[in-house]
């Protein structure tokens, strides 16, 4: 009931996302276009019909009316891909609705909005997917991470590692030790013992 | 099973180090350690995911502890009721259980979160090098050690010592035998070594164990 | 939309009783009715099949003719239900012929055979090494129903499809792509037609693995067979690494050799997956396969000679 509420009040009226709450588990997938869009040598608009619900009286649809007189043609002749229906009603409020190639389906309520508020909707539908009830596990996503082979625990470990038996002495102290006192003296005790003789 | 499944347990899959810690400094080797055992030491390390290696550790009886650790540092016990807090000092925890200080250190060198225990759940420590059969056969790399391991002087044989450069000569005057440290020092009888007070679980401190630690056994004498 | 929430719950308690009583008598009745039947997209009051076929032709960049569009757009079962239609109603044999317009069999028929050609050409262009087995298990996924009706289905087909369904089958689906396809070629040409099958079917291969597409049941007997046949000796597989050998998470590292000469390598839980992994490795290399390569450049077949004039 709380949520209910709380959808009601916080929300703006004119939002495209639905509410989602962190405690219900909501399906999600990673970022996709529909059949790769764009990869080959087209793009393909995935709206496929556009829905303007209007009526010719109310104050409500004074934007979309101001839409349909002045960018309508233009917009047909621009996107002719887009089959647009423009349905009027009698007294009820002016709707948007957007049909997409896969079958998805957007409703926006425009009451309210001006000209180009209107026309802002209309090309956010345009250049849709079309599904945004799907929560997005991550912003990117790659199917092939890596072209040079990825990466292992194994990748540059030196290969005797395997064949030694542990514990190996060898492994055992440090790689790059510091020269000890003693060592010093004795080594400079042989470089001694070495120019006396040359 | 997928060629790409064989590849993601390839780059995810736990290695097991060996870590010898003879002679090694617990503290050191603990951070070493302790990263190893979270996986940051691989590049695919990230804070939420699982990716630490295991690491079984050995011969943690004979670490080395630095300076004077061993007698003046201790483990704070601090249990619930009050005035039950007590301290164990470093030695005598060694005395208990040879692989706790290890351990602890280890485990101080992790970011204190509730994955913790489950990346120590990882680390197999023995107090000697008896290991048994079935984890020995994991391991496939080992730790490098952090310090140089010592040389005692037993442990030269006599020719060593004879083959070692001379650095400089004794002068004549200096008699050789006051260098015998015993002639100075006098071993005190356990009678004349005065007696501390001891408060049984009162406060932490190198003062208050809950044991009696006799410390100066020795006196100098002045020989005129 | 109906609504199927019960009255007098999240609203707070219904005062009046017989609003509560007759408002329970109109859910029960709902529930009764069961869902609603499917209906076409054509029953609905904004659709204009001319519009829409238009839109079709413009939404790939195709000059299409719309009687060949609508042609391609019909079904055989839309046909049989018309003519089942006028023989109810009483029409004679010889009307049913005079229809204007023809289902689209022998189109998806032509635009299949296309397609199969061009995937062929273009992936033996691109993997010359891939065996010919391989390359044709690919064209079979390529071109199998599920992927087809998918790519159909993706495209808008669902709606503008002419048959006696409301949701078409897989089936329809496929044969509407195929005839599409077909429709290009009678149009515009076969370059045209083959780039259509370049830009949405071979797209398809984007993020899959051809390797797993072609599945291989025994890669260590086939690596000796292509070894044999390059005059190479027979490979031999060795333990490279292994670690947590006792434990649950074991893992192997097994690589495969011919001659001393590194092929492949690959992990596992035990040995034997490993070394099968290893054989399928080497194959991969072989074949050059594997992820190092590119590929394929879906926008640029022109430069690569694949299809000569756009």
């Amino acid at each position: 009931m709380s949520q209910f509420l709380r959808r009601i009040t916080s929300l703006p009226i004119q939002s495209i996302r639905s509410f989602h709450s962190f405690d219900e588990v909501t399906p999600a997938k990673y970022i996709s276009t529909r059949l790769k869009n764009g990869v080959g040598s087209r793009y393909v608009c995935q709206l496929q019909r556009l829905t303007i619900q209007v009526c010719k009286e109310f104050r409500t649809s004074f934007g979309t009316r101001d839409w349909i007189a002045n960018d309508l043609i233009k917009f047909a002749r621009e996107h002719p891909y887009v089959v647009v229906y423009v349905q009027p009603r009698r007294h009820r409020a002016p709707n948007l609705v957007g049909e997409y190639l896969a079958g998805d389906r957007q409703w926006i309520p425009l009451s309210n909005c001006d000209r180009e508020k209107v026309n802002w909707w209309i090309h956010s539908l345009l250049t849709q997917k079309g599904d945004p009830q799907w929560r997005l596990l991550k912003q990117m996503h790659t199917d092939s991470p890596s072209v040079q082979g990825i990466w292992t625990p194994f990748t540059n470990k030196p290969i005797d590692r395997i064949t030694r038996t542990y514990p190996d002495k060898d492994l055992t102290e440090m790689e790059y030790p510091q020269i000890t006192a003693t060592q010093q003296i004795q080594e400079l005790f042989e470089q001694q013992k070495l120019n006396k003789t040359s | 099973m997928a060629f790409n499944k064989a590849q993601q347990l390839a780059t995810f899959s736990r290695v097991w180090y060996l870590f010898d810690a003879k002679w090694q400094c617990p503290h050191m080797s603990g951070e070493r350690i302790a990263r190893i055992l979270r996986g940051e030491h691989k590049p695919i390390y990230y804070p939420g995911e699982s990716t630490g290696d295991c690491v079984i550790a050995i011969n943690t009886r004979h670490v080395a502890l630095r300076n004077d650790a061993w007698r003046s540092e201790a483990l704070h016990i601090k249990r619930e009721y009050a005035k039950t807090r007590y301290d164990i000092p470093l030695f005598k925890l060694h005395e208990l259980d040879p692989t706790k200080v290890l351990h602890l250190c280890v485990l101080s060198c992790m970011p204190s979160d509730s994955i913790r225990r489950y990346d120590m759940a990882r680390l197999y420590t023995f107090p000697d090098d008896a290991v048994p059969v079935h984890l020995i056969k994991n391991v496939c790399d080992q730790i490098r050690g952090s310090r140089v391991i010592p040389k005692r002087l037993d442990d030269l044989t006599p020719n060593d010592t004879k083959t070692f450069p001379q650095m400089f000569k004794w002068p004549k005057e200096l008699v050789l035998d006051d260098l015998d440290r015993d002639k100075f020092v006098r071993v005190v009888p356990p009678e004349e070594i005065p007696k501390r007070e001891v408060m049984l679980g009162q406060r932490a401190g190198k003062q208050n164990y809950w044991f009696h630690v006799p410390t100066s056994r020795h006196e100098e004498v002045k020989i005129n | 939309m109906v609504r199927l929430l019960r009255y007098g719950t999240i609203f707070g308690p219904l005062k009046d009783r017989w609003r509560y009583l007759y408002k329970r008598d109109l859910y029960k009745r709902r529930l009764e009715a069961g869902p609603e039947p499917e209906r076409f997209r054509s029953a609905l009051i904004n659709w204009n099949y001319d519009a829409e076929l238009y839109a079709c032709t413009h939404r790939f960049g195709e000059k299409l003719n719309i009687e060949s569009l609508r042609n391609a757009m019909t079904d055989a079962s839309f046909l049989k239900q018309i003519v089942k239609q006028r023989t109810e109603a009483g029409l004679a044999a010889t009307d049913q012929t005079t229809l204007a317009f023809t289902h689209n069999q022998e189109l998806a028929k032509q635009g299949k055979q296309i397609a199969e050609d061009f995937l062929q050409k273009a992936l033996h262009y691109w993997y010359p090494k891939f065996p010919q087995e391989g390359i044709e298990a690919i064209t079979k996924f390529l071109l199998s129903e599920s992927t087809i009706a998918d790519i159909s289905s993706g495209l808008g087909f669902k709606t503008l499809i002419r048959c006696d369904i409301p949701s078409p089958r897989p089936t329809m689906l496929t044969n509407a792509l195929f005839a599409f396809i077909g429709s290009i070629n009678e149009n515009t040409g076969r370059s045209r037609a083959e780039v259509f099958v370049a830009d949405f079917i071979l797209t398809h291969l984007v993020g899959k693995d051809i390797n797993e597409i072609w599945q291989v049941k025994n890669p260590m007997g086939l690596l000796t067979k292509v070894l044999e046949e390059n005059g190479r000796q027979a490979p031999e597989s060795r333990l490279i690494w292994a670690t947590g050998v006792s434990s649950v998470l074991s893992t192997y590292v097994v690589g495969v050799y011919s001659n001393k000469e590194f092929l492949g390598k690959s992990a596992g839980a035990t040995v034997s997956i490993a070394e099968e992994m290893a054989a399928r490795d080497a194959l991969r290399r072989l074949f050059e396969t594997d992820e190092k390569r590119a590929q394929i450049p879906f926008d640029k077949l022109y430069k690569k000679g694949l299809l000569l004039d756009k």
